[in-house]
């Protein structure tokens, strides 16, 4: 795994919306070895708070 | 009342394909050359050929199950698919007959979900619950593809960041990075050599135009004037048939079983212009969305018991989806209001005209022929507000900067860094693609298959392993935990008492350990765009969605129309 950037540090390519789209171009770039940075406007689903059994 | 094309959109880390059918047909070379061949729309600047074998590749790296060869009646060949169609159900199959009397061939419906175990990932169970996100990691959504390969391969994902506008060097030659804003409505901006907008096709104009400098006084990459427009969707015909015994139709996915391109050619009905794509055999359940909650509009209290005691045995239904073309003056552009950030609101202005209204009553009246020759008890045209499915278009592209907003690679015309992903970038839309933004901008990405201008080749092997599958698709259930107390109820004392509303509910928090209130509410946390770009329409549909108004199951047009059944196009 890639180290986290770092605040104000350049990156490769920065994509707008984790979405299917943008899924794609960040698999194609990351294996290529490229810095990418997804920016997502909503949260991140998580399976702690999400099914009763785990999240209870 | 619900903005235009809205409840395909959604949000979080994986997008709006977090809750789509991953229905994956292809569009038709008729497709990319509408205006050279019946001098309507627009071309696009590529062919089916060049898109072709990403087509292939994206079905192995997501797994699409499916009939190749049953399809190449239809389309030129290509590759098989890496597994065989799906399991079929009386829901679907009842069908075949009685479309064939009607010449129109059913195929078996190519979806990106596997009938087989996939890359470490099980085989479906045909629960039919597609649309409120698959339980299970049978079905390809982005968290268990492209997304988990990405964060595998070292991306990082930042949530609750909204982009608010794209930064410029003092020249206005490059784009430098983004200014963004955290869940503590903190600041940031992230530079980095290339920007890619893959934030929905309404919200990236919305972007490009918020990011005006006195080098680019319209708005970035807008120097044609086209940023936001040609705005498209899909629009659907849903026709309804009652059965008095059992069809199984809690079985199967929520998409389709079968599908069909018989009417696909341009001018297949007569006084009409547009693609129509057929869809047989959706799983129904009891609820609002994607079920048959509100198959019946006219019905209330007993007459509404009992209809919805009925349907759910025996009720099935064809859809038909239609293509809308391209028009200048359907557009997104700024609003006066301004959001959270102080940024300009999108505002959504959208009309469908008369090919696309003949286009939707011709596909309901073969529809209703077609039901009556299941035999079925009862059939009837679901039909309510005209849907706006699939929203496409605002970033198209094209060989000219004067009359296109990005090149066949999603790359814009203006600015060498600056791209463009997912369907915004489409110049007709088809009408197969009735899968969200997933295929498309796979398709998109499979246009961006020359190395960029970083070097880098978009359209790289992208293969996958799987593992995140069960644990990470539940990731999305967060409504779990507020409405699980204490856990499951049986199912079988709830269906006794005949409440069937809350039977749904019951059986998925049985199922997915969340309550179908959950559900409802997940599908119109979608809805949640409404702070950004708001609809509003010239036509039937959609009216304004004002920032701040709560908007709930229940709101859409397709609640308030009279008649049966609006929400007919809820196929993603």
């Amino acid at each position: 795994m890639a180290t986290p950037v770092k605040s104000g540090e350049k990156v490769d390519a920065v994509i707008a919306g984790a979405s299917a789209s943008g899924s794609v171009f960040a698999a194609t770039l990351a294996k290529a070895g490229k810095k990418v940075v997804l920016l997502e406007t909503g949260p991140d689903w998580q399976l702690s708070a999400a099914t009763s059994r785990a999240g209870a | 009342m619900a903005a235009l094309g809205s409840y395909q959109s959604g949000w979080g880390v994986g997008g709006a394909a977090l809750h789509y059918f991953a229905n994956f047909p292809r569009l038709l070379p008729s497709d990319f050359k509408m205006k050279s061949e019946h001098n309507r729309g627009l071309d696009w600047p590529i062919s089916y050929q060049d898109v072709a074998r990403y087509y292939d590749k994206v079905a192995q790296d997501v797994g699409v199950s499916g009939d190749a060869k049953a399809e190449e009646i239809w389309r030129p060949a290509g590759k098989p698919y890496p597994m065989p169609p799906m399991k079929t159900f009386r829901n679907g199959e009842l069908w075949v007959k009685a479309c064939a009397e009607h010449g129109i061939r059913l195929a078996p419906a190519c979806v990106g979900m596997n009938s087989t175990e996939y890359k470490g990932r099980p085989a479906c169970i045909y629960d039919g619950w597609c649309h409120i996100g698959c339980p299970t990691g049978a079905l390809s959504n982005p968290i268990v593809t492209y997304l988990g390969e990405a964060r595998r391969a070292g991306a990082e994902v930042r949530a609750r960041s909204t982009v608010t506008r794209v930064l410029m060097n003092k020249e206005g030659t490059k784009a430098i990075g983004v200014e963004y804003y955290d869940a503590d409505r903190q600041r940031h901006t992230q530079p980095a050599s290339v920007v890619v907008l893959a934030a929905w096709s309404a919200q990236n104009p919305r972007l490009l135009l918020n990011s005006a400098t006195a080098k680019h006084p319209k708005g970035l990459a807008n120097a044609s004037g086209l940023v936001g427009k040609y705005m498209m969707c899909h629009f659907a015909s849903g026709t309804w048939a009652l059965f008095d015994e059992d069809v199984q139709n809690h079985l199967g996915t929520t998409g389709a079983q079968f599908m069909s391109y018989d009417r696909y050619p341009k001018t297949s009905h007569k006084g009409a212009f547009g693609s129509t794509f057929i869809v047989a055999g959706s799983a129904l359940k009891t609820s609002d969305l994607g079920g048959f909650a509100n198959a019946r509009l006219d019905l209330f209290g007993p007459d509404l018991h009992a209809f919805m005691k009925r349907a759910a045995r025996g009720l099935t239904r064809l859809n038909a989806f239609g293509e809308e073309l391209p028009n200048v003056e359907n557009r997104v552009e700024l609003a006066t209001e301004k959001d959270e950030f102080g940024m300009p609101l999108g505002r959504i202005v959208h009309g469908y005209d008369e090919d696309a209204a003949a286009v939707w009553n011709a596909n309901f009246e073969e529809g209703l022929k077609i039901a009556k020759a299941t035999g079925a008890k009862e059939v009837w045209s679901g039909r309510g507000a005209m849907p706006t499915i699939h929203l496409m278009g605002g970033t198209i592209m094209g060989t000219r900067a004067s009359s296109s907003v990005v090149n066949s690679y999603g790359q814009t015309h203006e600015i060498a860094n600056l791209w463009i992903a997912g369907p915004g970038i489409f110049p007709t839309a088809g009408a197969s693609q009735h899968r969200l933004a997933k295929p498309r901008a796979h398709e998109s990405i499979a246009l961006c298959r020359r190395p960029g201008a970083s070097g880098r080749r978009a359209s790289a092997g992208v293969s996958l392993e799987g593992g995140e599958a069960g644990g990470r698709l539940r990731a999305r259930r967060r409504h779990g935990r507020r409405h699980a107390r204490g856990g499951a109820a049986p199912i079988a004392d709830v269906g006794a008492a005949g409440n069937y509303r809350e039977q749904a509910r019951r059986e998925h928090q049985h199922r997915c350990g969340r309550s179908g209130e959950g559900v409802g509410r997940r599908l119109y946390a979608a809805l949640d765009r409404r702070d950004h770009v708001r609809g509003e329409s010239v036509c039937l549909h959609a009216a304004a969605v004002r920032p701040g108004e709560g908007l709930r199951a229940g709101d859409g047009p397709w609640h308030r129309q009279p008649g049966a059944g609006g929400e007919s196009g809820a196929a993603v």
